[in-house]
């Protein structure tokens, strides 16, 4: 039981997260998990803003989640990190974080899986 | 008139009221409109609350708070949703209205207990405890509206009104001449559907401020048709007729005032049809209330004790205008509230604190409206998933028809979800199960499950599960409410990159 009076719920909240859909439904940064063999999955990062350059991200991204991982080119969704494990979390505090991350706003990533 | 003869702020338990815990999340200032907001959060016991610590100086803090509360007659374990927030301006005109009590949290406290007393209570038992809407009223602008009909009902009550019953009951740091010597407390609009605005402000020499109820309102209840004109009250004259006196009478007859003020209250918690049949007379002569509460409280199952209690209070409020109120209350209150018994009797002269109030409330609320009383937590509720494994690299869906179902989807788009954002796939066998490639436990089943009743399933705008889905002109997915009728079109469902994963050899060939 609670008290339904007392909920405060902004009315535009929701609002606001739309407009930034339709502004940026491109702009979308994915994360993504993969199963593979066994208690092995793949995380993959898609959409990551085209003014980092991937290849600098993912050196530091490997030497601080120690992991391996791979820029793959792909024809749809250009470059894409890959990288070894489930590192979903790590890598969105990583694009999140302001003083050694890349300071993105949080809600332009989206972190799929289960 | 003395600040305890008081009708209402005497006999109202203040301290019962507060809530046990109060939460202050003090919000940062968005400097740019629409910045994401932090908060801060500081917790405040009830203990807290008398001593006025001096942990959080509001004076510095964000403009914006947000309340987050816990009181007794609820789940209080929860500390959640159940806020109010108050801008910079509430809080300024609260420290405007009285320095002392909004510059200490407790006193901050006080002005938000005001806010959630007035949220909890209906309007009818509002208007017997006039203390706490006056500061609600006053706050009002900054708040957003606990519901609409109480908040109309509220727009009108003074502020200083409701600060003089804050004083009068005797609060701490709440002074009464500071606050009778604020001309400049805003005054609100009167708003057309309120029905009282029952309190007068007598100001005393000294500058105390005082409520008292004036009884010209036109009555709602059936005190309105009530025989005002039995024999004897008609020989008494108008002015002990509680529905003629007028307000500025008041203090020369405090007696009947405090009797019919404390008949208001108790009609607001008892049956009203009922409440003024003995009104008139009781009102009228002191020794004619005794015999007919007597024949009263017959009809009525009772324990003896409180019996006494209620006729020692009755005499006393005759006597002394209701010195005495203080001490009843303090006594311990008990009864079935079901059989009217004990503190609910249905001419018990106590006032009924705040928990009990409020858990009556509730009861209430569970018994005749069940559907206000759940609608609080979102309990949507699907069936768990069955996971299976079959062998052991795939896993077995087996409920998914079920659930498809129960959430009004086709199965196929569900399927396409949990596909894509499990990242593997899978097929539909014989018996209507959906098999997936890959090892997953029912946890992270539930988890996408989870995601997808977010993003496909709830309304976006009242979150009402109740919803079709449908596809539109374009081939977009748009999602109707059922329950709000609103349409929204959502997001396709995509796969995004998948590595490719296996032999490379194969994948060659």
């Amino acid at each position: 039981m609670s008290i339904e009076n007392l909920k405060t719920y902004d009315p535009f909240a929701e609002a606001d997260e739309d407009t930034g859909e339709s502004k940026q439904a491109q702009n979308y940064i994915h994360i993504r998990i993969q199963q593979r063999n066994g208690r092995k999955t793949l995380t993959t990062v898609q959409g990551l803003p085209k003014k980092f350059d991937q290849k600098k991200i993912l050196k530091v991204i490997k030497k601080k989640f120690a992991c391996n991982g791979t820029i793959v080119n792909d024809t749809e969704m250009g470059e894409v990190i890959q990288l070894q494990g489930d590192q979903r979390k790590d890598v969105q505090e990583f694009l999140v974080d302001k003083k050694e991350g890349l300071e993105l706003d949080p809600k332009t990533i989206k972190v799929h899986g289960f | 008139m003395t600040p305890n003869q008081t009708s209402f702020g005497q006999s109202v338990p203040f301290r019962a009221c507060i809530p046990t815990k109060i939460t202050l999340d003090l919000l940062q200032h968005p400097a740019d409109g629409r910045q994401k907001q932090s908060y801060k959060s500081h917790t405040l016991d009830r203990n807290a609350f008398d001593t006025s610590t001096r942990a959080i100086h509001l004076g510095d803090q964000a403009p914006r708070t947000r309340i987050v509360h816990q009181s007794p007659g609820l789940d209080s374990g929860r500390t959640t949703e159940g806020s109010a927030q108050l801008t910079c301006e509430g809080i300024a005109k609260m420290a405007d209205a009285s320095e002392t009590s909004t510059r200490t949290p407790s006193g901050l406290l006080r002005i938000v207990h005001a806010r959630l007393q007035m949220a909890y209570h209906p309007p009818d038992t509002l208007r017997a405890r006039a203390c706490s809407p006056t500061l609600a009223g006053q706050l009002e602008p900054a708040v957003p509206e606990p519901s609409p009909t109480i908040a109309s009902n509220l727009g009108t009550l003074e502020p200083a009104a409701c600060l003089g019953c804050l004083v009068a009951a005797g609060l701490p740091g709440c002074q009464a001449s500071g606050l009778a010597d604020r001309p400049d407390i805003p005054d609100r609009k009167q708003r057309k559907s309120v029905v009282f605005n029952s309190e007068a402000i007598v100001v005393e020499a000294d500058g105390k401020v005082t409520t008292m109820a004036s009884t010209e309102e036109p009555k709602d209840t059936a005190q309105s048709h009530s025989p005002s004109t039995p024999p004897l009250s008609a020989a008494l004259g108008a002015f002990t007729d509680p529905s003629q006196a007028p307000a500025d009478d008041a203090p020369a007859d405090e007696p009947g005032l405090d009797l019919s003020s404390m008949k208001k209250k108790k009609k607001k918690v008892k049956a009203p049809e009922e409440a003024d049949g003995a009104e008139a007379p009781e009102v009228g002569e002191d020794g004619l209330a005794l015999p007919m509460k007597k024949k009263k409280k017959k009809k009525v199952t009772k324990d003896e004790a409180d019996e006494l209690a209620a006729k020692i209070a009755a005499l006393e409020v005759d006597k002394e205008g209701g010195e005495d109120e203080a001490e009843v209350e303090q006594e311990e209150q008990s009864g079935d509230m079901d059989q009217g018994t004990g503190i609910w009797q249905h001419d018990e002269t106590k006032a009924i604190s705040y928990d009990l109030l409020l858990s009556r409330f509730f009861s209430l609320l569970s018994q005749k409206n069940p559907d206000h009383a759940s609608s609080g937590s979102r309990s949507y509720k699907i069936p768990p998933p069955q996971c299976l494994r079959e062998g052991n690299k795939k896993t077995i869906f087996a409920n998914i028809q079920e659930i498809c179902k129960r959430m009004n989807r086709t199965s196929e788009h569900v399927v396409q979800y949990l596909f894509s954002e499990l990242g593997t796939n899978g097929s539909v066998d014989g018996s209507n199960r959906l098999v997936i490639k890959g090892r997953f436990q029912q946890k992270q089943i539930e988890n996408v499950l989870r995601k997808y009743i977010l993003e496909y399933v709830t309304c976006k705008t009242c979150r009402s599960p109740i919803t079709e889905l449908n596809k539109g002109e374009n081939r977009l997915y748009f999602l109707t409410c059922n329950s709000c009728g609103s349409r929204r079109s959502v997001q396709a469902i995509k796969t995004g990159f998948s590595a490719q994963i296996g032999k490379r050899r194969k994948m060659r060939a």
